[in-house]
């Protein structure tokens, strides 16, 4: 066997099938900031303060550079950011700061493929709003380590690991993101438990992934979003290369999952192995899958599947430890063992709900579920109320329905072709620098950015209302 | 995060994997395991040679106390670039190009005192990704 063929099956191990599924955006949750009227008045620095004793510090008018602006700023001050290219790598260590541009596409960050990121945050309640961040070396926007934080309204562009990125923060609403261009995901969060944060509003497209997760969820809503022509769509996981492990209890509802098979976008490995399908949970667990529309995958629709890892740096923990929460969980030491030595640890989808989805267009199943386990059922993962054509194993909603007893026990008709995907070759990665991405089109700009005062992520993530959200309209043209 | 396949020693135990799947492995893999030590506590360790894992994105233990002599060895063992950088002074520390995944960087302590070190791609010198070594003498 090739080095390639051996890859290759361990994609398919590593995700077993494949799924995709498309859709459109039901807007139906507005979490744009508040606009309750003007900054006024102006203090001895230049810089005006406003009503509540925030200073709205301008660039270029107070300051020739984001950076310099914001090391001045208190917290509760406003960044105000006029039109213009920025090429610089900010960082953020002052919490509970509004960083905003006054036009959204405006407004760039130009990393030039030289700096890091375009905004790195390492403090608490920050807000970054209305502008766009493009040709980083690692990520667009990047928040890690943080409690209260939001993104809105921002658009990231060909950045070379992430658009809109999250690590070890909780509390957190990323809304009216555009992100594209990323050879991982456009949109990742990773290591929280329990995140309390909602993904809204989003239109993710030819990255690697759209979304990915690792060991990250616990009240994570990824709603009302767009999630087409990546590689791979919707992809929550886990793995012991972050703490906080496994990956568990997001929430995915009314998102709009197509065209997840883009053959010429940048893609990590993992991304070309999981090409080709929609939502596809990767060893993620308890996960809510609901009322989503997919569509027009090579693969599956909706994938359930493990996650071998090798040279894991831990074991699965017990299931009864999952409700442990990451602040106790990352405190936990690492055994002492060489990583070799643990070798291979397969993470499997366990508990996974899958109901309401209208899912089509599949070139394997649009439902699947698969795992090197003999017995699918013993991983208590349900089905029902699904729309579809095809499922892997067949009759899958009858061998695990979510409500009553099996009404089928032939897990084996019908499973999961591995050999299959083993003789799929997947077309090469394009450097994310030289691929084809699509300039982003004009994208909304925030209300009243001139106007509106600072709002500091104090008060994320807003509520969403998951019952009023329906089932995605098929959008026009697809 | 999902990051591209391993290469050197993680790519040699990724096909050692492949390995065991062909031969179906099974849940047996997925167990439970309490051989554990270190953690966030300060580490006392004897010896000489003691190893800190750089995962995605943290210093584990975050602070060891080392004998003076004693060789601290840091692993990549996530699937992120890292790098290992001193907050003062240039005398130690690896660069993103020499310490990939899978990698390794070693260097032996001889002068009591405590060191602060960080990953710049993931933190400052105080906050986000960072670690020290206190040696004593």
């Amino acid at each position: 066997m090739t080095r390639t063929a051996r890859r290759t099956l361990a994609a398919l191990l590593a995700f077993g099938l494949l799924a995709a599924a498309c859709g459109d955006d039901d807007d139906t949750t507005d979490a744009s900031p508040t606009t309750d009227g003007p900054a006024a008045g102006r203090d001895d620095d230049g810089a005006d303060e406003g009503d509540g004793g925030s200073v709205t510090h301008r660039v270029p008018g107070d300051f020739d550079t984001i950076q310099a602006a914001v090391d001045a700023a208190a917290p509760g001050d406003l960044v105000l950011i006029e039109p213009g290219t920025y090429e610089e790598a900010v960082d953020v260590t002052t919490d509970e700061l509004t960083i905003r541009g006054l036009d959204r596409n405006e407004v760039v960050l130009d990393g030039g493929f030289e700096l890091e990121n375009g905004i790195r945050v390492l403090a608490d309640g920050v807000a970054v709003e209305n502008m766009t961040a493009q040709n980083y070396t690692t990520n667009g926007f990047f928040w890690t380590g943080a409690t209260g934080y939001r993104g809105s309204y921002l658009t990231a562009y060909r950045n070379g690991d992430y658009g809109v990125y999250a690590f070890d923060s909780v509390k957190g609403q990323l809304e009216h993101i555009y992100a594209s261009g990323s050879p991982d995901a456009g949109v990742y969060i990773g290591q929280c438990y329990p995140c309390d944060t909602v993904i809204t509003d989003v239109i993710s497209e030819y990255n690697g992934l759209g979304y990915s997760g690792t060991n990250s969820g616990g009240n994570l809503l990824i709603v009302n979003s767009t999630w087409r022509f990546n590689r791979a769509g919707i992809v929550p996981n886990s793995g012991s290369y972050e703490l906080c492990y496994p990956g568990r209890e997001n929430t995915i509802v009314g998102n709009t999952v197509h065209g997840n098979s883009q053959p010429d976008t940048p893609a990590i490995d993992v991304a070309l192995l999981a090409m080709g399908n929609g939502i596809l949970v990767a060893g993620s667990n308890r996960n809510v899958v609901e009322r989503n529309l997919v569509f027009d995958h090579e693969r599956t629709g909706i994938g359930l599947v493990p996650f071998p890892e090798e040279e894991a740096n831990d074991v699965v923990p017990p299931e009864e430890d999952w409700d442990r929460p990451c602040e106790e969980t990352r405190d936990d030491p690492l055994p002492d063992l060489d990583p070799a030595d643990l070798g291979f640890v397969l993470w499997d989808a366990v508990g996974n709900s899958i109901t309401g989805n209208v899912v089509s267009g599949s070139g394997l199943a649009d439902l699947a579920l698969g795992s090197l386990q003999p017995d699918l059922a013993a991983l208590r993962n349900c089905f029902a109320g699904n729309t579809f054509e095809t499922t892997a194993p067949e009759q899958l909603e009858a061998l695990a329905p979510c409500e009553g007893d099996p009404t089928a026990t032939d897990w084996s008709a019908g499973a999961l072709d591995l050999g299959a995907l083993i003789a799929t070759e997947r077309p090469p990665a394009i450097d994310y620098q030289e691929a084809p991405t699509p300039e982003p089109p004009d994208q909304p700009n925030m209300p009243d950015a001139e106007t509106a005062p600072a709002q500091p992520a104090t008060n994320v993530p807003f509520s969403v209302d998951l019952a009023a959200i329906a089932v995605p309209e098929r959008p026009e043209g697809t | 995060m999902l990051r591209p396949l391993p290469t050197g020693r993680r790519a040699r135990s990724w096909l050692s994997a492949l390995a065991i799947v062909s031969l179906s492995v099974t849940a047996s893999g997925c167990g439970g395991g309490d051989d554990r030590s270190g953690g966030s506590e300060v580490s006392l360790v004897e010896g000489v040679e003691v190893e800190v894992s750089s995962i995605d994105n943290t210093f584990r233990p975050e602070e060891i106390e080392v004998a003076a002599g004693t060789e601290v060895v840091w692993s990549n063992d996530g699937r992120n670039d890292h790098n290992v950088l001193p907050v003062e002074g240039e005398e130690w520390g690896v660069e993103v190009a020499d310490f990939e995944p899978g990698a390794e960087y070693r260097h032996r302590f001889t002068e009591p005192g405590t060191y602060p070190y960080y990953c710049s791609l993931h933190g400052t010198t105080t906050k986000g990704m960072v670690g020290t070594v206190v040696v004593t003498g």
